[in-house]
């Protein structure tokens, strides 16, 4: 008889060997991510954390932004990884509404993300690694902004963009079947470049777009430098869909408050003594 | 005589202007010094002394103070020097800046600068990964790129329990094999 | 005294000819559903060639028919565990020759299920991504491991049962095909009904039927959460949980209904599914969709009372809107219809509608046809009219006709149905379905339709969604697939269970008897 068989005893010990097995390389990396953690250099170094602050009212909608963007990323057909909106009612209210990614720092495409190739990087950026991404396109069903695109079909490649080398801080040559979206020219700013669209808006003299460190608390639109909290407290700054609690890196500037610009760094500081606090 | 008398009485009106170095018009900053002093509680008090090419202290003349950020110089203060030639202005707790700079007239050209070394601030107040667990964040854990032990041990403990009753299952099929 | 193998009772003779016969209409089904599968396949390929770009979805409608396919056939695949396990566990003893059928629906309709998302990825290439990179954290990743746990629960529910039937076939074949022979005696695990394997199998129904029912609530459970664990307005919904779950075991056990209906035509099993089968799973179907019913008004009444901002886009486009022919179609064709389908016809007054002259068939078809003449002909004229002005009455006049039209054919059909209670099962059952499929669309798509910001700078064609004939295609071919399994279980296994119903002496109608025997292994074939 060459029958399987198994006493209770020996069959318990084979399951739980077997769930070890199993469970072991688990544990393995939850290690090894402690571990890393743990000692990480970045833990003690200091952290960018860049924002962006658009002002609302300096905007007059030629969209320079987009094309800027397109142009440095060679974003393919049908994308806008800043799309400017065009909000309000009747023409009267008409209001431009510059949208990129909002890099939220509880961003809900990084929680639903099965693979984790949507991520935050040291900077706070939220990046996507196109070598991981699987196309399920739930982050883009769980952004709640509508700035994550896919590339449905196999982008078309220009010459140039064959020699970049690729790193999800510049996705490029684009793939077929991943998920698409503002950077922050992670690219740029790592070399103390600004995002092509504050460039942009800058070279269109409307210098709508301002960016910067939170934690040096400074921010620029390519021509006056400006204390981020001095910028969101006179221009009633505020974060679009705040309420979700996704708390947005990127900040708008009210289109109809009183003071025009309040960006003008020449102006006195205020009654605040300490410009760096944050 | 009368040449003499003119020569002493631009004497003393050198000497006049030594004794009272203010109020002087047409006197040029000629020379700025930048001095920090740092307090208890961390915080710098930032000192610029302007004084003419004599060396003799210079009021009322305007002075910026300025700070290197990433993107370019950031206006901090705007202040005119006192009686003593002196402006100066504070540089608050945990400020996050290289270098400052202070110039001296509208044109900046007198100028001078401190490299104020390491003087910055840790972490960011939310980073991704642990620091999320680490009570800063609203949401612990679903941010992580990484496992989360409690999530873990949950589903462990919910997919453990129902996988190890199919094991238990395939035990009793492996029995009825056997079963005679 | 034991029976010789190659003797057939009359009874295991009309259960197992379904195992030996094969008549042209099976072959020529496989081969029509071999087709629809190979074109499915040819849709695929191009699709995997060119990219999803070849679908209706784009940036705003990231999800579309696949996601679709997926939530509906997965919610098919409750059956299973509310047949076998709830039934089971509450001794309802007429479930005993359908529970077969319920667990291979499970069966087939998750594996077509399972499928749909990795149809819908656009990398398929980086599968194993989700096993080397998973995040506990996704839903994705909670969907994976619900719905394998519940394969694999469901695997074995329909297994375990099959034993000693597998057994019976082991003995009755050993004279047939040598694929037959090896398949037969490997999977009947030895069984010989004995005392001690009787008691195990006993053992293992018992822990099964409490465990899968936990699973089951979980998987449809999470298969929502992908919808409910987002922020758009229209899936941002704490009910969606129970609502799904409601709608998955309504829109299964309509399908039990049509595969009774459909095996008890092919296959000649009267006997065992009786009038009175369908009656109860009419019971059921009615209590399930009186439940639904309930999650679908709370679901929409809360958002729709408030009214909120961000809602008031899908509501109104799902109520009075572009989708509202899709969803008054799901809540009048998919739930109030086939309720009062499988109601109305046992009212005692439904005969006397026959005397009214203009519900008798002849002048009523006749009535009937004439108007639908007419009103295929109004859009010709209506364009004149339109110069009265936008009087909504007017727009919305053929709506309302085409209402009160299917009003009357409904009463002018009843007394029909009356005389054929399954029929009208089946047409009930029928409409559950499609309408269970449209209403997962409609779950889906008007939410993507108007996302916070409104869909602006879009490129042409790209701001509405349009499914094109790969998706199509391939939804085509899931449901020859899940057909295809279906049959192709019924052909190798009996689909009613042999030894379960034997008990009840194959009277008929006993089946339904109280007396029934409980436990259901009292009887199992000798050896």
């Amino acid at each position: 008889m060459s029958r399987l068989r198994l006493s209770r005893r020996t069959f318990v010990k084979t399951l739980i060997a077997t769930g070890a097995a199993a469970t072991l390389p688990s544990v393995a990396k939850l290690a090894e991510t402690w571990a890393a953690e743990s000692h990480s250099p970045h833990a003690r170094k200091t952290q960018r954390r860049w924002v962006m602050v658009i002002d609302l009212a300096a905007c007059d909608g030629c969209k320079k932004c987009t094309a800027a963007c397109q142009k440095e990323h060679f974003v393919p057909f049908g994308q806008e990884w800043i799309r400017v909106f065009e909000t309000g009612n009747n023409p009267y209210d008409k209001q431009n509404f510059p949208l990129p990614c909002q890099h939220c720092e509880i961003a809900p495409c990084v929680k639903v993300c099965p693979v984790a190739a949507t991520y935050h990087n040291d900077e706070g950026i939220v990046l996507v690694d196109h070598n991981k991404c699987i196309g399920c396109r739930f982050c883009m069903a769980a952004c709640p902004y509508g700035v994550r695109f896919f590339n449905w079909t196999e982008p078309k490649h220009s010459p140039q963009e064959q020699f970049v080398q690729y790193s999800p801080e510049f996705p490029v040559p684009h793939r077929k079947g991943t998920v698409e979206k503002c950077m922050l020219c992670a690219h740029r700013v790592k070399i103390g470049r600004l995002p092509a669209c504050v460039e942009a808006c800058a070279a269109a003299e409307m210098w709508a777009i301002w960016f910067g460190d939170a934690n040096e608390n400074l921010v620029t639109n390519g021509r006056d430098v400006a204390k981020l909290t001095d910028l969101l407290a006179e221009g009633r700054a505020f974060r679009y869909k705040e309420e979700l609690g996704t708390h947005p890196r990127v900040y708008y500037l009210l289109p109809d408050r009183r003071d025009r610009r309040p960006a003008d760094s020449r102006k006195p500081a205020g009654k605040s003594d300490d410009p760096y606090r944050p | 005589m009368r040449r003499l008398r003119s020569l002493l009485f631009c004497g003393l009106f050198v000497v006049a202007l030594a004794a009272m170095p203010t109020r002087v018009e047409g006197a040029e900053p000629a020379r700025v010094v930048l001095q920090t002093q740092s307090a208890p509680d961390g915080s710098a008090r930032l000192t610029a002394t302007v004084v003419d090419s004599r060396g003799a202290p210079v009021a009322e003349s305007p002075v910026t103070f300025k700070a290197r950020t990433t993107f370019g110089w950031l206006t901090l203060a705007e202040t005119t020097t006192g009686a003593d030639g002196k402006a100066r202005t504070i540089l608050a707790v945990a400020t996050v800046v290289e270098e400052i700079a202070v110039e001296v007239g509208g044109e900046g050209t007198v100028r001078a600068a401190i490299l104020l070394g390491a003087r910055r601030t840790s972490a960011p107040r939310i980073r991704p990964g642990w620091d999320v667990l680490r009570g800063v964040s609203p949401q612990p854990g679903f941010i992580s790129p990484y496992l989360v032990p409690l999530q873990v041990i949950l589903f462990g403990m919910i997919l453990g329990g129902i996988w190890a009753t199919y094991g238990y299952v395939a035990w009793f099929l492996l029995r009825i094999r056997g079963a005679r | 005294m034991p029976r010789r193998p190659d003797q057939f009772s009359p009874r295991e003779r009309v259960l197992l000819a379904s195992l030996t016969e094969a008549g042209p209409g099976f072959y020529a089904l496989v081969g029509v559903l071999l087709a629809v599968i190979a074109w499915g396949i040819i849709a695929y390929t191009v699709q995997l060639r060119y990219g999803l770009g070849v679908t209706g979805l784009r940036d705003n409608f990231m999800w579309g028919v696949y996601i679709t396919n997926f939530v509906f056939f997965i919610g098919v695949s409750h059956v299973g565990a509310l047949m076998s396990a709830i039934l089971r566990i509450t001794g309802a003893e007429w479930r005993r020759s359908v529970t077969r059928m319920a667990e291979a629906i499970t069966f087939a309709s998750l594996l077509m299920g399972a499928l749909m998302p990795f149809v819908d990825m656009g990398r398929p290439d980086r599968i194993l991504n989700l096993l080397l990179h998973g995040r506990l954290q996704s839903p994705v990743l909670w969907d994976i491991l619900s719905i394998s746990t519940y394969l694999t629960g469901s695997t074995l529910f329909l297994y375990v049962p099959m034993i000693p039937d597998i057994a019976l076939l082991r003995d009755r074949f050993a004279e047939g095909p040598a694929w037959r022979r090896r398949l037969y005696t490997l999977l009947a695990l030895g069984w010989k009904g004995t005392e001690v394997q009787r008691h195990h199998l006993e053992r293992i129904m018992g822990i099964m039927a409490i465990i899968i029912i936990p699973i089951a609530i979980s998987v449809h459970t999470v298969v929502s959460w992908i919808f409910g664990m987002t922020l758009r307005a229209g899936w941002n919904s704490t009910v969606f949980g129970p609502y799904f779950v409601s709608g998955a075991l309504f829109s299964g056990a309509a399908a039990v209904v049509t595969a009774m209906a459909a095996f008890r035509w092919a296959y000649h099993l009267e006997e065992y599914i009786t009038e009175a089968h369908f009656r109860r799973m009419g019971y059921l179907v009615i209590t399930l969709g009186m439940i639904y019913a309930y999650f679908t008004f709370a679901e929409y009444i809360t958002p729709a009372y408030k009214m909120a901002t961000a809602e008031r886009g899908y509501l109104t486009a799902v109520f009075s809107g572009q989708f509202a022919r899709l969803f008054w179609f799901t809540q009048v064709g998919g739930v109030l219809l086939p309720l009062l389908l499988l109601t109305v016809p046992r009212i005692s007054w439904v005969p006397r509608l026959q005397r009214v002259l203009f519900l008798r068939p002849v002048p009523a078809l006749a009535t009937i046809a004439t108007s639908v003449a007419v009103l295929l002909a109004l859009p010709a004229v209506l364009p004149r009219t339109a110069a009265l002005g936008g009087f909504d009455v007017i727009r919305q006049l053929p709506v309302w006709i085409i209402g009160a039209l299917g009003g009357w054919l409904f009463l002018t059909l009843l007394p029909v149905f009356r005389q054929r209670p399954i029929a009208a099962a089946v047409v009930a059952s029928l409409l559950v379905n499609i309408a269970a499929w449209l209403k997962r669309f409609v779950i889906i798509v008007p939410t993507l339709q108007f996302p916070f910001l409104p869909i602006q700078r879009a490129p042409a064609g790209w701001a509405i969604y349009q499914p094109t004939w790969v998706e199509l295609s391939i939804t085509a071919a899931a449901v020859a697939g899940f057909v295809l399994i279906y049959l192709l279980f019924s052909k190798v296994f009996p689909i009613v269970s042999i030894w379960e119903t034997r008990e009840e002496g194959h009277r008929p109608g006993a089946a339904l008897s109280p007396a029934g025997g409980h436990g259901g292994v009292a009887d199992a074939p000798a050896p």
